[in-house]
């Protein structure tokens, strides 16, 4: 069996659970004899496990994320306050359009901010990266990235076209630090972006202003349909 | 899908080489055997038995009869000396033989467990109490009740990923993400726990 195939199939915890089949358990159990980092895995797993089941049979483990909505979606109580909450922001909404009505003519329009598009770029492996449609001209890219295992806050991005690992990166942020999902937002100017290969190298940026590579990942901007 | 097709080219090579060397007498050939694939054997006889002590005498079984078979000749398959070793170890368990049934004349038997668990993992040393603080400690890190429940539901309810996500409202990307995370941070509070720090593992 290949590694990439373990990970990608959850192979351990399906072995763990039983659910392989004889064919498979036999060839995962020939995989796993002659490599100690896989039996490694295969023992934390079996670990969390057997924590996860001491700790439920204490009481210990942590609610399950609420279910109560459902049923309280239902409820008459519910349906009240929605209604008098729906009553009130019509109130308010219309009282809200005469006023912005009246400001629209005392003050200068505001400057539209200018579209974005947000893309997550999470690696997968034996896969050359996502695939992003051509943006549009004034349009920003924000790619989500994933900085990985790391023992950093702080990182720096660069992105560079991936034939050319060498030459000057054509974008590159200061010190930023993740936010959703644990992911670094890299805002880049769509006109940076031309079809092609590109690949986000990440940095982890130490206490000493010292920089590591941590993670790189690649994706492509394609072509625009003739 | 079978095991031979399956089967990478690195792990071929080391068959062949480790089971042409012991065929011709070599002594080293026959310890790194024992040091590659003892820790695996032991871990699918202690899985199949229970007994950690049983799986340790099957184990020593398995190497005392693989040696002397290929010793005397070499494997029909060279490639495949992991299955062969398996199937040994799986024929034993089906004859349930015990310690007094070991032949005499045999490799020294405390040098094969001395070679076989040379290597170690994290929270071996630990008793299961701290085990369970380990992962206490794992999910009270974890901010997100969803993703506490991902390891609730793979680990102790034997969910698979599809029905995982579908219950919670995940794709396969981020459920994968939040277990290999809880796996590598599981990992290092167990090292903490054993005094040895941070580990990495190789992605």
């Amino acid at each position: 069996m290949k590694r990439e195939s373990i990970e990608e199939q959850l192979i351990v915890e399906r072995y763990l659970q039983g659910k392989l089949s004889p064919t498979e358990e036999a060839a995962f159990e020939e995989t796993y004899l002659g490599d100690p980092e896989l039996v490694e895995q295969l023992e934390l797993a079996e670990r969390l496990k057997g924590g996860l089941s001491d700790l439920a049979e204490r009481g210990e483990l942590p609610a399950p994320p609420s279910r109560r909505w459902p049923a309280l979606l239902h409820s008459p109580q519910y349906a009240a306050a929605a209604s008098v909450l729906l009553v009130g922001s019509l109130i308010v909404a219309s009282l809200l359009y005469v006023e912005n009505a009246a400001l629209k003519s005392s003050v200068p329009a505001v400057t539209q901010a200018p579209p974005y598009r947000v893309l997550p770029l999470y690696a997968v492996r034996g896969t050359q990266g996502a695939v992003i449609a051509p943006a549009d001209d004034g349009e920003v890219l924000v790619l989500l990235v994933d900085p990985g295992p790391a023992e950093y806050t702080r990182f720096r991005a660069a992105v560079r076209r991936a034939a050319e690992p060498t030459a000057e990166p054509i974008w590159v942020t200061g010190a930023i630090e993740p936010g959703y999902e644990d992911a670094l937002a890299i805002g880049v100017p769509s006109e940076r972006l031309p079809p092609g290969d590109y690949e986000v190298v990440i940095e982890g940026l130490g206490d000493d202003e010292t920089l590591r590579e941590v993670a790189r990942v690649p994706f492509r901007i394609d072509a625009r349909e003739p | 899908m079978t095991a031979a097709s399956e089967q990478t080219d690195f792990e071929a090579e080391v068959s062949v080489d480790l089971v042409r060397r012991i065929a011709h007498g070599d002594r080293s050939a026959e310890r790194a055997m024992i040091e590659r694939y003892g820790r695996g054997l032991l871990y699918l006889l202690q899985r199949r038995t229970g007994d950690r002590e049983l799986a340790k005498d099957l184990r020593q079984e398995t190497f005392i009869i693989a040696i002397e078979k290929l010793r005397a000749s070499s494997l029909d398959d060279p490639q495949r000396l992991a299955a062969y070793l398996r199937g040994i170890a799986i024929n034993l368990l089906s004859a349930e033989w015990r310690k007094n049934k070991r032949r005499a004349t045999t490799p020294d038997l405390d040098a094969i467990d001395t070679t076989a668990d040379g290597g170690s993992g994290p929270g071996d040393n630990l008793s299961r109490a701290q085990v369970a603080g380990a992962v206490r400690a794992l999910l009270e890190e974890l901010p997100v009740a969803r993703d506490r429940e991902v390891l609730v539901r793979l680990y102790l309810q034997d969910q698979d990923r599809d029905a995982i996500c579908a219950a919670l409202g995940i794709d396969a990307s981020h459920f994968n993400r939040v277990l290999f995370r809880a796996k590598q941070r599981f990992k290092a509070l167990l090292g903490r726990a054993e005094g040895r720090g941070r580990l990495e593992i190789v992605r």
